[in-house]
C-alpha cells in the first residue's frame, strides 16, 4: 500500500472511531509494529539511498498527520465521554457520611478558655493555686476571722490532719486565697486572674453542687477605682455575652473588699447577678505586708459553672460531674 | 428576713410602691429575694448582709428607706411611766463574763394581766411569720422586730434567790428550753448562759428556759434586754443547732444603745395593753458604756477609690442622713464622722466610701475602659518546679505556660476522639481500698460517706463514668485533667494528673493496642517522638501482665494498662466491654513539652521498601525484632519499620510460634540508594534475626 492510501484509510478510520477503546486499536493498526506503515518503512530497505530519504520524509509527514488526527479524535472522544458521564452519573448524597469519632471538651473548659482569652486580651495573667488550703489563706488573711458570720455563707470541708500541727487544712471554698498567695510574693502593679475548682459542703440539687469552679480577678495599682472595675467587667461581658451588654453594680458585702458590690448583667432581657466584686479591703493588704493605703485595687469572683449554665442553657448543674457522654457530646 | 411594707410605713413616710421599694433596696442595700403582695400588705423577704445588723428591724430598714427616698422618719414613743418602787430592790444581777456580755439590763413590771395580745399586734407578728402566744411574749417579739433588740421575759417568782448570773455553763448542766417539746439541751463549758442562784434559766442570746418562762399566773415580769458577743452566740447556736430570731440578731451584732429604748418600749406596751405598773429604774450591768468613734474620710480618696464625681454637698447630705448632722464635720476637704455603736460596721474610710457610693448610686460610676497599651505586662518569676510544691511551701503553682500546655494537651486528646469529663474529687472508702491508695487524704465532714476521701489518682472517677456510659455507647474514650492528693507521712501532696480510658467491645488485647495507638499519636502530636513503652507490672491499679510504663529519656512520665482484675472483683463491676486506661504525671509531661519541635528536612531521594516476614517464638517481643533491625542499621538509612501483620495461635503455625511481617523502609538524605546496598542490608537483618532470635524467615 502506498503512503497516500495509508494516510487516507487511516484518517477515515480515525474519523469513524466510536470510542476510546476503538481509537486505541486504530492507533495500533496504523502505527504499531504490524501496521501498513511499518511494513512500508521496512520495504524501503531495498531502495536507493536518495529514494529512501525521500520516502522516509514523506512517511514521517504521514505519521505526524495520523498522530495528530489520533490526538484530536482522542480529545473529542474524551470530551464526549465526560459529557456523557456528567449527564448520566448521579450519587445519592443523602446517604450518611463515613462516621468519624469526634472528641469533646467539657463545657466548663470551653467557658474557662473564653474567660481566659478575654482577660488575657486586657493583660491579665492567668495562674492556678492549690485546692487544699490552710485556714489562713482561705479565711483569716481575707479578713474573715473565726466565728465571723461570713463563714456561715461558705460551708467548708475540713481535712483530717495526720500531724499535731495547729493550722487547719480545708478544701478551698473560693479562689480568693490566690489573692493572698500572689500578693505575698509580688509587688504591684499587676493584674491577674485565677481560675480553679472550689468546694462547698452542701447538698446537691439542680442549682447546687459541692464542687464548683470559679475565676478570681485581681488588679492593683496606685489609683485603681470602681470605675476601672466597671470598665473591665463591661469589656469582659460585652465579649463574653455580646457587644453592649449592660453591667450594673448593687450593694453587697464581702469581708475582703470594701466597698463591695454585686455584679449584675442583662442577659437575654433579664438582670442576673453573675459576680461578686469590690475594692480590695486594706486589711487584706495588711495581711500581705503592703503598706496600708499605698495601693488600691479591685478583686472579683465569678462562678464558671453558672456562666456555663447560662451560656448553653443547661438546667441542671449536676450534669457537669456525671461524665455522661450524651451530655458531653453536645459541646 | 421578712419585713412588712405596712409596718415599715409606721416609721417612715413612704410614698413609693412596694415594687419601687424592692428594686431600690436590691441595688442600694440588700437583695430582696421575694415580695408577696396580699390585699392588705406586701411582705418582703430580704437577705440582710452580714455587716448590716442595724437593718435587722423594721425601724432600721425604715431609716435606710428614708435615706434612699429622702422621706421623713416618724418617732417611736419609748417614754415610760414608772412607779415609786425601785426595781433594784427585787432583783440582783451579776455578770461574770463581761467581755461576752457587755450589757445586761432588765425592767420589772408588776400586776400586768397576761392575756392574749390585741389584734393589731397579732396581725403585725403573723404578717412576718411569727405566732401569737400571749401579750408579754408577743410584745417582746414585736419590739425585737421593731427595734432589733431581742428581749426575753422571766417570771420573777421562779428565779431562785431572785438573782441573775451571766456565766459559762458548768460541766453536765442541762436546760429545758422554751419550745413546744420542752427539749432538754445539754450545755457545755464554753457556752454562755443566764442562771439563777441554782441552775441555768436561759441560753444567752439564743433561747429562754421553760421553767422560768412567763405564764398567765405570772405576777412579776422581768424583761431582759442584753448584748452578747457575736462570735460566742454564733458558735453556741451552731453547736446546739439552735438558730433563733434572737441568735441571728446577736450574730449580726446588736446595738447596746438600743437596749434601754427597747426595754422601755416593751414595758410601755405591756402596761398599756395589760395594765400593771413598771417599777422604777433598770436593773443592769453596763460597766463600759459604748462610745462613739471618729472616722475620717478625705474627699480625694473617695473620688480616687470610686471614680464617682459627686458634689461635696451631696456626699455630706448622705453622711448627715446616715449619722445625724451633729455627728459630721467637714474641713480641709475631709469629713470627720462621729459614728455611733449602732453602725459598728463603720470603722474605716473605705466603710464610709461604701455608704456614700451605694446611697448616691453605683449607677453613677462612669466606667473607665482598661488601657492595655499603657500597661507593661510582666512575666512573673516562678519557682523551678512549682507544681510539685507541697502545701507547706505555700507557693504559687501554675504559670501561664502550664495553662497553655494544658490546653494543647486537651486539644490533642480531643482530636483523637476522646471526651473530657470532670469527676468528683471525692471517692468512697470502697474505691480507695479497691485501688489500693493506702494512706489517703480524708475529709472530716464529708457531704456523704461515699465522698469521704480525696482521690489519689483519676482512675476511679473515669471508671465510674465509663460504667455509666457503657449503658448507652459501645465504644468511647474519656479523659480528665485534675488534682490528685496523697498523704505522705504527715504531709499532704497535691499534684496534677492526666488520665483517661478507652472502652470498646473489642477484645482486651485490641483495646489495649487501640489505646496505645492513641497515646503514640498523642505523644507525637505533642512533639515527644522519643517515647518508649517499657514493661511495667508493679502498679496496683493495673493488671501486672498488661501494663506499660511510658518513658521519655529513660524517665517514666506515665503508664498504660488493663485494669487490675482485683479491682473489678472488689467493686463488683459488670462490664459490657473492655477497658484500657492510662495516666500521666501532668507536670512531668508538661516539662517535656518545653522542647520545641525541630523540623527535619525532607529527603529528595526515593525510598525503597522491602518486606520481611519471620516466624519466632511467642516469647520474642516485637520490640526485640525492632532492636535487631536497628542494630544492623549503622549508617542510619532505615527510615522506618512498619509492622503490618502479627498472628499467633494459628493452626497453620507451629505451636508456640508467631508470625510477624513488616515493611522496612530505606532512604538516605544524601543519595539514591543502590539495589545492591539495600539487598545487602536486608540480608544482614535476616541473618541477625536468625542468629539472635532463632527466627525463621518466611
Amino acid at each position: 500500500m502506498g503512503l497516500a492510501e495509508i494516510k487516507n484509510n487511516g484518517l477515515q478510520e480515525i474519523a469513524q472511531a466510536k470510542d476510546l477503546k476503538a481509537l486505541a486499536s486504530i492507533r495500533v493498526a496504523l502505527l504499531g509494529r504490524k501496521s501498513e506503515m511499518t511494513r512500508f518503512l521496512r520495504s524501503l530497505s531495498q531502495r536507493t539511498e536518495s529514494e529512501r530519504r525521500l520516502a522516509g520524509e514523506e512517511a514521517n509527514q504521514v505519521k505526524a498527520q495520523v498522530s495528530k488526527a489520533l490526538e484530536i479524535k482522542k480529545q473529542e472522544l474524551l470530551e464526549e465521554a465526560t459529557q456523557t458521564a456528567v449527564a448520566s452519573e448521579k450519587i445519592d448524597i443523602s446517604q450518611p457520611g463515613q462516621k468519624v469519632v469526634r472528641g469533646h471538651l467539657h463545657p466548663i473548659t470551653l467557658v474557662r478558655r473564653d474567660v481566659e482569652r478575654i482577660f488575657s486580651s486586657m493583660g491579665f495573667q492567668s495562674l492556678e493555686g492549690p485546692e487544699i488550703e490552710t485556714e489562713w489563706y482561705n479565711f483569716d488573711a481575707l479578713n474573715i476571722p473565726r466565728n465571723h458570720p461570713a463563714r456561715d455563707l461558705q460551708d467548708t470541708f475540713w481535712i483530717e490532719r495526720k500531724s499535731d500541727s495547729h493550722d487547719s487544712y480545708l478544701l478551698r471554698t473560693h479562689t480568693s486565697p490566690m489573692q493572698i498567695r500572689f500578693m505575698e510574693k509580688h509587688e504591684p502593679p499587676f493584674r491577674i486572674i485565677s481560675p480553679g475548682r472550689v468546694f462547698r459542703n452542701e447538698a446537691t440539687d439542680m442549682t447546687h453542687e459541692f464542687q464548683l469552679h470559679q475565676v478570681e480577678g485581681l488588679m492593683v495599682d496606685r489609683d485603681i477605682s470602681l470605675a476601672h472595675l466597671k470598665g473591665v467587667l463591661e469589656f469582659f461581658f460585652s465579649e463574653f455575652i455580646g457587644s453592649g451588654t449592660p453591667v450594673k453594680f448593687s450593694a453587697d458585702y464581702f469581708p475582703f473588699t470594701e466597698p463591695s458590690v454585686g455584679v449584675h448583667v442583662n442577659w437575654k432581657g433579664k438582670w442576673l447577678e453573675v459576680a461578686g466584686a469590690g475594692m480590695v479591703n486594706q486589711n487584706v493588704f495588711k495581711a500581705v505586708d503592703y503598706v496600708p493605703r499605698d495601693w488600691q485595687g479591685f478583686a472579683f469572683g465569678m462562678g464558671l459553672d453558672r456562666l456555663t449554665m447560662l451560656r448553653y442553657g443547661i438546667d441542671d448543674i449536676r450534669h457537669f460531674t456525671q461524665g455522661d457522654l450524651r451530655f458531653l457530646k453536645q459541646f | 428576713m421578712k419585713f412588712s411594707y405596712n409596718w415599715l410605713k409606721d416609721y417612715v413616710g413612704l410614698k413609693e410602691t412596694p415594687q419601687t421599694v424592692a428594686e431600690a433596696l436590691t441595688i442600694r442595700t440588700a437583695e430582696v429575694d421575694d415580695s408577696k403582695t396580699t390585699e392588705e400588705d406586701t411582705i418582703f423577704d430580704i437577705d440582710i448582709l452580714p455587716n448590716r445588723g442595724d437593718l435587722m428591724s423594721h425601724q432600721g430598714l425604715a431609716r435606710e428607706l428614708g435615706l434612699i427616698f429622702k422621706a421623713k422618719l416618724k418617732n417611736i414613743d419609748t417614754r415610760v411611766e414608772e412607779s415609786d418602787q425601785s426595781a433594784e430592790d427585787l432583783l440582783k444581777i451579776e455578770v461574770k463574763e463581761k467581755d461576752l456580755c457587755p450589757r445586761y439590763a432588765t425592767r420589772i413590771i408588776q400586776g400586768a394581766k397576761i392575756g392574749p395580745a390585741p389584734d393589731w399586734l397579732k396581725v403585725r407578728l403573723e404578717s412576718v411569720g411569727l405566732r401569737s402566744i400571749n401579750l408579754v411574749v408577743d410584745v417582746t417579739n414585736f419590739v425585737m422586730l421593731e427595734l432589733g433588740q431581742p428581749l426575753h421575759a422571766f417570771d420573777l417568782e421562779k428565779i431562785a434567790d431572785r438573782k441573775i448570773i451571766v456565766r459559762f455553763a458548768k460541766k453536765g448542766e442541762r436546760i429545758k428550753i422554751l419550745d413546744e417539746q420542752k427539749t432538754a439541751v445539754a450545755l457545755s463549758e464554753e457556752m454562755l448562759i443566764i442562771a439563777d442562784a441554782k441552775e441555768p434559766i436561759a441560753i444567752a442570746g439564743i433561747k429562754g428556759g421553760w421553767d422560768t418562762g412567763v405564764t398567765q399566773k405570772t405576777q412579776t415580769i422581768v424583761l431582759e434586754g442584753a448584748v452578747f458577743d457575736r462570735a460566742s452566740v454564733r458558735a453556741t447556736a451552731k453547736n446546739l443547732d439552735l438558730r433563733t430570731d434572737a441568735s441571728m440578731r446577736f450574730s449580726y451584732g446588736v446595738n447596746p444603745d438600743m437596749t434601754e429604748k427597747a426595754l422601755n418600749r416593751a414595758a410601755k406596751l405591756i402596761v398599756e395593753l395589760g395594765g400593771g405598773q413598771v417599777l422604777r429604774g433598770l436593773v443592769e450591768s453596763y460597766p463600759a458604756p459604748a462610745k462613739s468613734w471618729l472616722v475620717r474620710l478625705d474627699f480625694e480618696y473617695f473620688k480616687s477609690l470610686t471614680g464617682i464625681d459627686i458634689p461635696i454637698k451631696e456626699a455630706t447630705g448622705i453622711l448627715e442622713g446616715l449619722f445625724g448632722s451633729e455627728q459630721i464635720k467637714f474641713s480641709d476637704q475631709t469629713w470627720e464622722v462621729l459614728v455611733t455603736p449602732e453602725r459598728s460596721d463603720i470603722q474605716t474610710p473605705e466603710d464610709l466610701i461604701e455608704e456614700i457610693a451605694r446611697i448616691y448610686g453605683y449607677d453613677e460610676i462612669k466606667s473607665r475602659p482598661p488601657v492595655v497599651s499603657l500597661y507593661q505586662e510582666k512575666k512573673f518569676a516562678w519557682q523551678e518546679e512549682p507544681m510539685r510544691a507541697s502545701l507547706k511551701d505555700g507557693d504559687l503553682w501554675d504559670t501561664r505556660d502550664t495553662i497553655q500546655a494544658t490546653q494543647r494537651i486537651k486539644d490533642s486528646l480531643k482530636l483523637l476522639g476522646l471526651s473530657e469529663i470532670y469527676s468528683y474529687s471525692f471517692i468512697s472508702d470502697q474505691e480507695r481500698n479497691a485501688f489500693r491508695f493506702g494512706q489517703s487524704v480524708a475529709v472530716i465532714n464529708p457531704v456523704a460517706e461515699q465522698y469521704k476521701f480525696l482521690r489519689a489518682n483519676l482512675l476511679p472517677g473515669l471508671l465510674r463514668a465509663a460504667l455509666e456510659n457503657q449503658k448507652n455507647f459501645k465504644e468511647f474514650g474519656l479523659f480528665e485533667i485534675g488534682r490528685v492528693f496523697k498523704q505522705e507521712g504527715t504531709e499532704i501532696k497535691e499534684k496534677r494528673e492526666l488520665a483517661g480510658l478507652f472502652f470498646s467491645s473489642q477484645s482486651e488485647q485490641e483495646v489495649f493496642f487501640t489505646l496505645k495507638g492513641y497515646l503514640e499519636a498523642f505523644l507525637e502530636q505533642l512533639g515527644l517522638a522519643d517515647y518508649q513503652f517499657e514493661e511495667g507490672g508493679l502498679a496496683p491499679s493495673f493488671h501486672p501482665g498488661k501494663h506499660a510504663l511510658i518513658q521519655i529519656n529513660g524517665q517514666s512520665i506515665g503508664e498504660q494498662g488493663i485494669l487490675n482484675p482485683k479491682i473489678i472483683l472488689a467493686l463488683n463491676i459488670k462490664q459490657k466491654g473492655n477497658f484500657a486506661l492510662f495516666r500521666f504525671d501532668l507536670s512531668r509531661l508538661i516539662d517535656e513539652l518545653k522542647d520545641e519541635v525541630e523540623f527535619q528536612p525532607l529527603s529528595r531521594y526515593p525510598a525503597v521498601t522491602r518486606d520481611i516476614a519471620v516466624l519466632v517464638d511467642n516469647s520474642i517481643r516485637v520490640a526485640d525484632i525492632l532492636n535487631q533491625i536497628q542494630a544492623v542499621d549503622q549508617e542510619g538509612i532505615i527510615e522506618d519499620v512498619d509492622v503490618f501483620d502479627i498472628f499467633e495461635d494459628n493452626p497453620n503455625l507451629e505451636m508456640g510460634k508467631k508470625s510477624v511481617a513488616f515493611h522496612v523502609i530505606y532512604r538516605s538524605s544524601e543519595r539514591t540508594l543502590t539495589d545492591v546496598e539495600v539487598r545487602e542490608l536486608d540480608k544482614e537483618i535476616k541473618t541477625a534475626l536468625e542468629a539472635n532470635l532463632q527466627a525463621q524467615i518466611r
